[in-house]
């Protein structure tokens, strides 16, 4: 059973968080599309419907009568970054709901500590907040506890561009890096430099995953009543108007990030849609089967 | 109950009581500022300057105008309090006079069985009456008290039907909440209970008829045996009186014709003038008065004679009328003005107001009685009680003294119609309370006059909210 994110963020702390959403995913989805294969025999675990049969311990299996795999450590050294939009627009929360940070901040640290748990070496950044965040990509204790550090103390203000960061996360990648980008993805230009920056990224070898967080209400899908709306990253535009009344709205806000996905799938970017009101654990692990697919 | 007799006007006002609801849900400050990341992709829509609350506001000024609505309709639609059905209760007036004491125990005979019927409990009042009048409350009315009435016995004092009349009201009072009321008179109904202005009082005094009960009658006084009718003339012209030669011959009398002019008849122990007698015939004609003879002298007559017809009179104290009062008013006789010198005579008719209609006074053996109205033509002619009448009027020095209560006569059928009622079409029951047999009690207007009251308590209600915001 998948926690719901407002019951994830009643847990506090967000290493618990991260364990709970891993477990939780782990369980059910099969995380080898996510590790590396390395060399170096790490441990036994039990065999899962799914698993390659290469790695059968058949040893193993005449002395106990049981399945095992051999599951290797990690041996290619993966860097990964994750990159955090922690811009005013992030901090939008539906009643009764999570912000798309906390929400953000939730997928990261899971991603975090899967990905720690698998040898990859693991680096943060942020853009928008009180301050631009570069945690360099690391993998020695304590440092999934300062990535979550990191994660925790993120606050969503301000406007920003992703270029920046994303040029300074490509720096510190060097080549065959894995970048994952946890933002709602709004953008003036309508995402032309975003994605001009993420197909950069891909382009020069980098695996690039674009994971879209939005809430259930600015795609449409909720109603949110009449009011005087406003950008928290413009505040001194505002709108009257009823979303729900708007015919044209949900649709004027699916093309949009319909097109935004169209142009980085075309980059070779891997866009991955999530919604707040859906658990972390179901999110990652859909897009972890997908990928698997 | 309530009842409504235009529902429609009642259900327009409930719904109508429900449009300040839904215009107290709509807000009219300005709409909230929110934020929302996908602002840009919103279209502006100017409806947001109205937004429905969950709750409606200003709970005062809403309450105030649902009231409104509701009584404007409510008082539209004619709703009228219609208590339930109460029945009718009995009224009883017993006469308690001297002269009821032979009728005494058949009287509370039938007013026990009146008031106390065998299916239910007391239903009414019972108005015990002589020459004043009390009204037992239907609480009171028990076996008992019957039984203690009959062995006290009648009274004293002679009866007043002036104060069982009066008397009603009191007792109209005393049977509510019935719907309606019906009164009964136990009475051996004779002229001593009568006065002048009765059919007056009696009109005021209860808007329904009155059912009479005979009970026995009195045995005609000593001494008053009547005498045979004997040998009348009439004076009138020729063609005149025939109802009068009509009516007393009907009665026996002997009539005879005596033309203006003439000498009267030297052999008539009663003269009725219709025309004034010759100036040399008037001296016979007191003479034969004197004698013995009675004469009755109707207006067409009376200036001819020596002695005024004495219209502006004294009665004599302790006379009372005897017949004819309202007899005259219901056949509409026209009153002569009233003029000349002031002769003592006894009062033998009145008009319902105590005008003097006819006064008779002794003249040596015999006796005159002037009347003040013709009786010799007009539908008068045609009453039932007519012949009487001129017979009594004939007669009228020798009725006992009225006031006798042994020497009562029984009120005749004029005066039972007065008392009754029935001459006047009134009907036998009389619906009590006030309200309407019909429709029951009226109240729309006094729900209009509260909706007026709201309306006025919401003006200032909402005149006060506009000058403090």
């Amino acid at each position: 059973m998948f926690l719901p994110p407002q019951l994830l963020d009643r847990l506090g702390n967000l290493e618990l968080v991260a364990r709970t959403v891993v477990r939780g995913f782990v369980a059910g989805v099969h995380p080898s599309a996510l590790r590396g294969a390395g060399e170096d025999f790490d441990r036994h675990r039990a065999y899962q419907q799914g698993d390659d049969l290469r790695h059968l311990d058949w040893r193993l299996y005449g002395r106990t009568d049981r399945l095992f795999v051999r599951e290797y450590r990690e041996t290619s050294n993966l860097r990964a970054f994750l990159v955090v939009d922690a811009t005013a627009s992030m901090g939008y929360a539906e009643p009764d709901g999570v912000s798309k940070l906390r929400y953000a901040t939730f997928a990261a640290a899971a991603l975090a500590h899967l990905m720690l748990g698998t040898g990859d070496t693991i680096g943060l950044a942020a853009y928008g907040g009180a301050g631009g965040v570069l945690v360099p990509p690391r993998n020695r204790p304590g440092h999934l506890h300062q990535l979550l550090l990191e994660l925790e103390r993120l606050r969503p203000l301000g406007a920003a561009d992703p270029q920046p960061v994303l040029e300074r996360v490509g720096e510190a990648l060097r080549l065959g890096g894995r970048v994952v980008l946890l933002s709602d993805l709004l953008a003036e230009d309508e995402g032309d430099a975003l994605v001009a920056a993420l197909g950069a990224l891909r382009a020069r070898g980098d695996e690039v995953m674009a994971l879209r967080v939005a809430t259930p209400a600015e795609l449409g899908e909720r109603a949110l009543g009449g009011g005087v709306f406003y950008d928290p990253e413009h505040p001194e535009r505002s709108t009257p108007g009823i979303p729900e009344a708007d015919a044209g709205y949900r649709a004027r806000v699916g093309g949009y990030y319909a097109a935004l996905a169209r142009r980085l799938r075309e980059r070779g970017v891997e866009f991955v849609p999530l919604t707040t009101d859906e658990p972390v654990e179901r999110a990652l692990a859909g897009w972890i089967r997908a990928r698997r697919a | 109950m309530l009842e409504f007799a235009r529902p429609g006007f009642l259900a327009a006002g409930a719904l109508a009581a429900l449009l300040p609801v839904l215009v107290h849900l709509i807000a009219r400050r300005p709409p909230e500022r929110r934020a929302l990341p996908t602002q840009r992709f919103l279209r502006p829509d100017p409806r947001t300057a109205i937004r429905l609350r969950r709750r409606p506001t200003d709970l005062l000024p809403l309450a105030l105008r649902m009231a409104l609505l509701l009584l404007l309709g409510a008082g539209l639609a004619g709703p009228a309090w219609v208590p339930p059905a109460a029945g009718t209760a009995e009224i009883v007036l017993l006469d308690r006079g001297a002269g009821a004491a032979a009728a005494w125990v058949g009287q509370l005979v039938e007013a026990r069985r009146i008031l106390l019927p065998a299916d239910a409990g007391p239903r009414g009042a019972l108005v015990l009456f002589d020459t004043a009048a009390a009204v037992v409350a239907p609480a009171r009315l028990r076996p008992e008290l019957f039984d203690s009435l009959a062995a006290a016995g009648a009274g004293d004092a002679p009866t007043d039907y002036a104060a069982a009349l009066r008397a009603l009201a009191a007792a109209r009072a005393a049977v509510q909440p019935a719907d309606s009321a019906r009164a009964t008179l136990l009475s051996p109904l004779r002229w001593e209970g009568w006065r002048a202005g009765l059919a007056r009082l009696r009109a005021a005094a209860w808007p329904g008829a009155i059912r009479l009960v005979d009970t026995p009658r009195l045995p005609p006084a000593a001494g008053a045996a009547e005498a045979p009718p004997g040998r009348v003339a009439i004076l009138a012209p020729a063609g005149d009186g025939i109802h009068v030669e009509a009516a007393l011959g009907a009665l026996g009398w002997r009539v005879s014709r005596w033309l203006p002019g003439g000498e009267p008849p030297a052999q008539a122990d009663a003269f009725v003038l219709l025309a004034p007698p010759a100036a040399d015939a008037v001296p016979r004609l007191l003479a034969a008065v004197r004698a013995g003879a009675a004469a009755l002298v109707l207006p067409a007559a009376a200036p001819a004679l020596a002695v005024r017809p004495p219209w502006n009179l004294e009665t004599e104290p302790g006379h009372v009328p005897v017949g004819l009062p309202v007899f005259l008013e219901e056949a509409g006789i026209p009153r002569r003005p009233g003029a000349g010198d002031s002769v003592a005579a006894a009062l033998v008719a009145a008009w319902a107001d105590g005008t003097p209609a006819a006064v008779a006074r002794a003249e040596g053996e015999g006796c005159v009685t002037w009347v003040s109205a013709p009786l010799d033509r007009g539908p008068i002619t045609l009453r039932e009680g007519y012949p009487e009448a001129l017979d009594r009027l004939l007669r009228a020095c020798d009725r006992p003294a009225a006031g006798d209560a042994q020497g009562a006569l029984p009120l005749d059928a004029g005066a039972r119609a007065v008392l009754a009622g029935t001459a006047s079409g009134l009907p036998p029951v009389v619906p009590l309370a006030g309200s309407d047999a019909e429709g029951g009690r009226p109240l729309g207007r006094w729900l209009l006059a509260a909706a007026l009251l709201v309306f006025a308590a919401e003006t200032l209600v909402a005149f006060r909210r506009t000058r403090s915001s």
